[in-house]
């Protein structure tokens, strides 16, 4: 691939920014440190970008990258002892104003249960809600399909539950 | 069943709905970023080169020497010097490749990373303890200490200070490698979390 055709950064955040901060809302609660996850994220983009070579859609690469960066840095601060949890359900949780309040509800209670997921379950069902399909998903955590059907409806099970919806198994 | 997907769908439609998203790029935050990272890595290089000229330095000033214990101990140095930084060298292969494989290969990398470096603490520390009986012998085997009491306290205050930055440098890297390993299992996990 030639220089020419890596793409720009500043498009690839134009279209697919909205992933990268809700793949960071999945894990990061407080607006400062979230913040700080999405700079590392395209600063990470910006270094990978040229060695995207168009197997796998961009999209697919950009949820890649970012979701290596989401779960180091959940098993990073998970290690490192935080002084107060102020910052909660500010920023990546802020009401957007396009929104309308059910929707608002539920996506809110959505970044809540998938927070609460386990790592493997959490980047699956996040990527699924990003509408990748299962084979994409397989391509940009580096698992086989079957192992993604499989926490995927694992997932499922704990997000309905979670959601307070009850039944799905 | 169906119920379930609608819901899914339901779900995934609103998570992706709404218009937020970061805002603008700022190119020139991320250059700074970027060049302050090399920044970082360059004066870590260049660091390791200085005290390994230092080191070379010595040990060329003892290769110089009349005496034979001074150049005996001026090959140990200079061996020693260039068995580390070679060894260095080879361990930081790869290390500033870029992400962009699938999370666990870009893990595996990690991790072969962090256990290259793991061996050649270990070999660092083979090569210092090596040194020091090689030091111990000359020790013995010479006249009087007082004879070569310096150019001896020299290599091994040299030896401390290697041993000790390298204690410090495999105790962070060996944390690192078992917070990659975990987030590799977890990513293994075939669907049993």
């Amino acid at each position: 691939m030639t220089a020419e055709e890596v793409p720009d950064i500043a498009q690839v955040v134009a279209e697919h920014g909205g992933m990268i901060r809700r793949i960071v809302a999945t894990v990061e609660a407080n607006s400062a440190i979230a913040q700080e996850l999405e700079q590392e994220i395209l600063v990470a983009l910006w270094r990978a970008l040229p060695t995207w070579r168009g197997a796998s859609s961009l999209r697919t690469f950009v949820a890649r990258v970012a979701e290596y960066r989401a779960i180091t840095h959940v098993t990073r601060e998970a290690r490192r002892p935080r002084g107060v949890e102020i910052d909660e359900a500010l920023a990546s949780d802020a009401p957007d104003p396009s929104m309308d309040a059910e929707a608002r509800d539920v996506r809110a209670k959505l970044t809540a249960a998938l927070r609460a997921l386990p790592t493997g379950l959490r980047a699956v069902a996040a990527l699924t809600l990003e509408g990748l399909s299962p084979a994409e998903i397989a391509d940009a955590l580096g698992i086989t399909a079957n192992a993604c059907s499989l926490r995927l409806h694992r997932a499922k099970a704990l997000l309905a539950e979670m959601m307070g919806e009850g039944g799905t198994r | 069943m169906s119920e379930h997907r609608d819901e899914w769908a339901r779900w995934s439609e609103t998570w992706r709905s709404g218009r937020e998203t970061i805002a603008s790029v700022d190119i020139e935050a991320l250059r700074a970023r970027l060049r302050s990272a090399r920044r970082r890595a360059m004066l870590i290089v260049a660091s390791e080169a200085v005290v390994s000229l230092c080191a070379l330095w010595i040990a060329f000033r003892f290769l110089r020497s009349d005496d034979t214990n001074d150049r005996m101990i001026g090959v140990a140095v200079a061996v020693f010097t260039i068995i580390v930084w070679v060894l260095s060298l080879w361990a930081r292969r790869g290390s500033f490749a870029d992400a962009g494989g699938s999370v666990t290969k870009t893990l595996e990398r990690a991790i072969e990373h962090g256990e290259r470096r793991a061996r050649v603490s270990t070999a660092t520390y083979g090569a210092a303890a090596t040194a020091l009986a090689f030091l111990f012998a000359l020790v013995l085997l010479s006249g009087p200490l007082r004879t070569i009491a310096l150019p001896v306290g020299v290599a091994v205050a040299a030896l401390i200070a290697v041993v000790g930055i390298t204690l410090w440098r495999d105790r962070r890297n060996r944390a690192e490698l078992e917070r990659l390993r975990s987030i590799y299992e977890a990513m293994r996990e075939r669907g049993s979390e």
